[in-house]
């Protein structure tokens, strides 16, 4: 079962199809890979495996009876534990959270893979309350980075980024407000796809900054995050933030590789204050797809300080109660930062929110010119667990507030990015490139992405066996 | 006229009884240095020359 479970979701739904394989023996062989690995990892908050060996004996039952199984046939999945997952309190990387009643019902999103024949196997790590980059969490301890376990996953989606890369499973759902989904892959070595703001839905899922939050899908490789994706799209009644757009599925273009779409790095903003690594990395990607243009986003800065701003005030004003009753509960990293947001002038954050569409106006006009825009995912490789600072253009900075430099100003506005891996020569640890599209055009970032893949250029692999 | 030097201490102190939110003396210093950040973004933001027509981005439809 070893090569199933370190290939693609794809691998094993053909498997499971094609009767190579039965849907149960592939997730009693997850469970207990999940069981060796994740002390290690610590990816994981909770296995679901009595729910997942059901789904799976159903699968290998309808399959006995003719039916069709679903693309993602018997390939087992985790999600971060901000979604709802039914029978178990959503805990959001929380010790408050604990006391909440069991959810009722699965998060949307997660019964539209089980409805294309994914199996839930549990729920995963995250920096609490999603307010965090580095994975870390003070309840339930670490995610580490599969790659190096003495160094960061990245949050604040750590466990799913760690889940993957780690072989525990093929996809892993997340959250993304400033960067959790984009710095998790960057520092752990996966695909990772931040869709449009408004497409995907956020039933049943434990909010963070309402203005900004987004869910998606993390895999090893982009078929599998594609197929992820266009297992989830569809109006929610559930969802009032939804956007009524019409879904566009990502799997008839996905092979067509980059044709004449004009590719361009930004440059700016994105192109100082970081590793040169990360920069490095941008232009092995800009020169695969033939991209010698540079471009700016004029307002990158101030982009980052009015998402920074939105989301300190809206961050606390979710967690206003919490913080006057229990605030000796929060991991004291978050609750300071909350406290700080809630004491924000509201002059800053309304001014904020009148920048976004200003700063919106720039970025479509920008896209008359170019179809996709290359960046780097974060300014450094994965820092070492526990690391507070680190040192950006000759200034010692926080690491928490700034390790979303280059992913807060696009997603401020919403645009579907794809993270895609780079690795180097004689380095354990990759760092990722955004493949940037315009407002709801998922296909084109992972059109682009699978092209890289395809080439050679980036890729997932699992890590190696701690 | 110029504003005030922004002093997130005194914004700390007043906001937290406000506020009802239970303030130690380590809190309260990483509050700071987060008001602090934040002063510093909003001082950027404020410099972009937002004028009186433009909308915010979310436009509640009823």
């Amino acid at each position: 079962m070893t090569p199933l479970l370190d290939g693609s979701a794809q691998g094993i739904a053909a498997a499971v199809e094609g009767g190579f394989a039965s849907a149960v023996e592939v997730t009693e062989a997850a469970l207990g890979r999940i069981e060796a690995r994740d002390d290690a990892y610590g990816a994981f908050t909770d296995i679901v495996a009595r729910r997942a060996l059901a789904k799976a004996a159903a699968i290998d039952a309808a399959r006995a009876r003719g039916e069709r199984v679903g693309p993602l046939a018997g390939a087992p999945f985790a999600v971060k534990n901000l979604f709802d997952v039914k029978g178990l309190a959503t805990r959001a990387g929380s010790k408050i959270n604990r006391d909440l009643p069991p959810a009722a019902a699965d998060a949307t999103l997660v019964a539209k893979l089980e409805a294309a024949g994914a199996v839930l196997v549990g729920a995963l790590n995250m920096g609490e309350y999603a307010y965090d980059f580095t994975g870390e969490n003070a309840h339930d301890g670490p995610s580490r980075n599969p790659h190096d376990l003495a160094h960061m996953a990245g949050g604040s989606s750590g466990g799913s980024g760690a889940a993957v890369a780690g072989g525990l499973v093929p996809i892993a759902l997340g959250s993304d407000t400033n960067g959790s989904i984009r710095v998790p892959s960057s520092f752990c070595g996966t695909f990772g796809l931040k869709p449009t703001y408004g497409r995907l839905s956020r039933a049943r899922t434990f909010p963070f900054v309402a203005s900004l939050d987004h869910l998606g899908p993390f895999a090893r490789s982009v078929t599998d995050l594609a197929l992820a994706y266009d297992a989830m799209l569809g109006r929610d009644s559930d969802d009032p933030a939804q956007a009524d757009v019409a879904p566009m599925p990502s799997a008839l273009t996905l092979h067509d590789g980059i044709g004449d779409l004009r590719i361009a790095k930004l440059g700016g903003w994105f192109a100082r204050s970081g590793d040169p690594c990360a920069f490095e990395a941008v232009d092995r990607v800009a020169a695969a797809l033939n991209a010698t243009r540079t471009v700016e986003l004029a307002g990158a800065a101030k982009a980052r300080a009015a998402a920074y701003l939105i989301t300190m005030a809206e961050g606390a004003a979710l967690h206003l109660g919490r913080l006057r009753t229990r605030a000796q509960d929060f991991d004291p990293d978050v609750r300071d930062r909350l406290i700080a947001g809630a004491m924000l002038p509201g002059a800053w954050v309304a001014q904020a929110q009148k920048f976004r569409r200003i700063f919106h106006t720039q970025a479509l006009d920008l896209f008359r010119d170019v179809d996709i825009l290359l960046a780097p995912a974060t300014p450094v490789r994965a820092p070492k667990l526990g690391q507070r600072t680190f040192t950006l253009d000759g200034e010692e900075l926080l690491l928490r507030p700034n390790i979303g430099l280059f992913t807060q100003p696009i997603s401020f506005i919403g645009l579907p990015v794809v993270a895609v891996p780079v690795w180097t020569a004689g380095e354990r640890l990759p760092i990722g490139v955004q493949v940037i599209a315009p407002p709801w055009r998922e296909d084109l970032a992972l059109r682009v992405a699978r092209a890289l893949e395809r080439d050679g250029v980036v890729s997932a692999p699992v890590a190696h066996v701690p | 006229m110029m504003a005030p030097p922004f002093d997130p201490g005194a914004l700390a102190d007043a906001a937290a009884p406000l506020l009802g939110i239970p303030l130690t003396a380590e809190s309260r210093a990483q509050a700071i240095v987060h008001l602090s950040i934040a002063a510093q973004q909003a001082e950027l933001l404020l410099s972009a020359g937002i004028g009186d027509e433009d909308e915010p981005a979310p436009v509640y439809r009823p």
